[in-house]
């Protein structure tokens, strides 16, 4: 099956793109703006759909580096691009059946205090000797695969299945205790990081309900960072980060609140910047920022912090490095 | 006096588009500013609109000093360019004056003091603003985006098939409604729409 085009598809991409020499896009501005109006009206069908494969991330490497460089230019484009994804997150999530709701698994409410609760309560003791012939069936079963792997945090792992989802707990080392710029890397779900549904939506019944299946769990790391005046004792903090993952928070503690608004860049081992933020508002002297996973690939990044001056001009704040990992 | 010149240069203006429909006219008008809004923002511009109205207010002055002009959307084409190659030689003069313009103020302000907040508050809007439309559009977008990128062409096509429409129209008619929202969420978050 071939997609149905418009007939200046593929010169509308290039307009949008930036592929036009200027003589080109002059002549080509002139024909939407003043003789035909249903150019224009495909030109903004066109546009919304690159915005919407670059949400999606089907774009080529080549279409979405000039997507970024020739069309993310402007704020209000940012914006656009940000109501997109928000709108397709929130119109997925009309379609899906509600979530049961549970609580998230903590230190205090884990698999295993859940088991141990079983023990300290008297009425439960038909529950605990339940409880240590699942302990021992799990543990029998594990060694039986060959998990010599670590232990707990894959049987908490299984316990919870999709889409019940750890808190994230980014660190917060305050007092300068305890190690520093370490990552903590948890599942969470994330509004505007739902993931791609199934495409099981179709014409036949869109007046129905449609049954989904369970959706694929978005999952959110979170990595502290510290300007390395405070704390970086030469360490590189990383981040680990699995196929699931469709993020990461970053905390950014800067040595001094110098800027009321700032903006971080994430640029990789070769000098490029892959990732632009908006504006961000300091607190405490920390900047909280998300980069989308699928910008991270293995290795080192940096991010490049600008605080904006009284004037509106931008200023080299904070310098940051971590690592990515993958498993 | 000077009202008065602009209203009659604003008058001659809508004859150029359709002299013999002044309601059609202004709907001329209407789709000559949307174009203009879009070639500076696809040129990079940070004040589509105040540049689009700049260019009025020059077809206007010429039309007042009594410039003849053939064809007023050309013309606007070409006036569109001078002032996109003056407004990159002098952004001072074009860029949008936060202190003149409150509305832009407030959202600069929310958004960089609040991050979260303007983030909910668009989550809001946009709750509010699907809201207005009816169950059958909100079907008809649901359809739409909930797909995926290796089926996304078929089951649009299949979605046009039982619209009894083609593609085209239907990813026409999609684009509309998207629109129409975003500026419904735009209007919203700028309190404009409450």
């Amino acid at each position: 099956m071939t997609q149905e085009t418009f007939k200046n598809e593929k010169e509308i991409r290039r307009f949008l793109l930036g592929e036009m020499a200027e003589e080109e896009r002059s002549a080509f501005e002139d024909r939407f703006i003043a003789e035909d109006s249903g150019l224009f009206e495909e030109l903004g069908v066109v546009e919304d759909e690159l915005i919407e494969a670059y949400v999606r991330e089907t774009l080529s490497p080549a279409e979405k580096t000039k997507f970024e460089r020739s069309f993310l230019t402007t704020e209000t484009r940012r914006r656009r691009v940000a109501f997109t994804r928000e709108m397709i997150d929130r119109l997925i999530a009309e379609n899906r059946p509600a979530v049961k709701k549970t609580e998230p698994v903590t230190a205090e409410n884990s698999v295993w205090n859940l088991l141990a609760g079983l023990f300290k309560r008297p009425s439960l003791a038909f529950g605990a000797g339940f409880a240590a012939l699942l302990i021992l069936l799990v543990f029998g079963l594990w060694f039986l695969i060959g998990g010599n792997r670590g232990g707990g945090g894959e049987i908490v792992k299984h316990a919870t299945p999709t889409p019940v989802a750890p808190t994230p707990t980014p660190v917060k080392n305050e007092n300068g205790a305890g190690p520093a710029n370490e990552t903590v890397v948890n599942a969470a779900p994330n509004r505007n990081e739902a993931s791609r549904p199934p495409a099981n939506v179709n014409a036949e019944n869109i007046n129905k309900p449609v049954p989904k299946e369970t959706p694929p769990r978005a999952v959110t790391a979170t990595l502290a960072l510290f300007a390395p005046t405070i704390r970086g004792e030469g360490r590189t903090s990383e981040l680990k980060l699995t196929n699931e993952t469709t993020g990461a928070n970053f905390e950014l503690h800067l040595e001094s609140q110098d800027y009321k608004t700032y903006r971080a860049e994430l640029v990789d081992a070769d000098g490029r910047t892959i990732y632009r933020s908006g504006k961000i508002n300091a607190r405490n002297s920390r900047l909280g920022v998300f980069f989308p996973a699928a910008k991270l690939k293995k290795g080192d990044y940096f991010v490049k912090v600008y605080g904006f001056n009284a004037a509106g001009g931008e200023e080299s704040a904070a310098d940051f490095q971590f690592r990515v990992t993958r498993q | 006096m000077a009202d008065s010149v602009s209203q009659n240069s604003f008058e001659k203006l809508l004859a150029l588009l359709d002299a013999s429909d002044r309601e059609a006219a202004g709907a001329s008008y209407e789709a000559l500013r949307a174009r203009l809004v879009r070639f500076f923002e696809w040129r990079g511009c940070e004040t589509p609109e105040e540049l689009a109205d700049t260019v009025f207010d020059r077809l206007l002055k010429k039309i007042g000093e009594g410039e003849e002009i053939q064809n007023v959307t050309a013309y606007a084409a070409t006036v569109a360019r001078f002032v996109f190659k003056e407004s990159r030689r002098n952004p001072a003069v074009f860029a949008e004056s936060i202190d003149e313009n409150p509305a832009a103020a407030g959202i600069a302000a929310r958004e960089t003091a609040e991050p979260d907040a303007a983030g909910d508050r668009r989550f809001t809007c946009l709750e509010k603003c699907l809201g207005t439309f009816d169950a059958e559009t909100r079907r008809l977008l649901i359809a739409y985006y909930d797909t995926d990128e290796r089926t996304m062409i078929a089951t649009r096509k299949r979605l046009a098939e039982s619209l009894a429409v083609s593609l085209n129209t239907l990813r026409i008619r999609v684009c509309r409604l998207k629109s129409r929202l975003e500026g419904c969420v735009r209007d919203c978050c700028n309190g404009s729409g409450e």
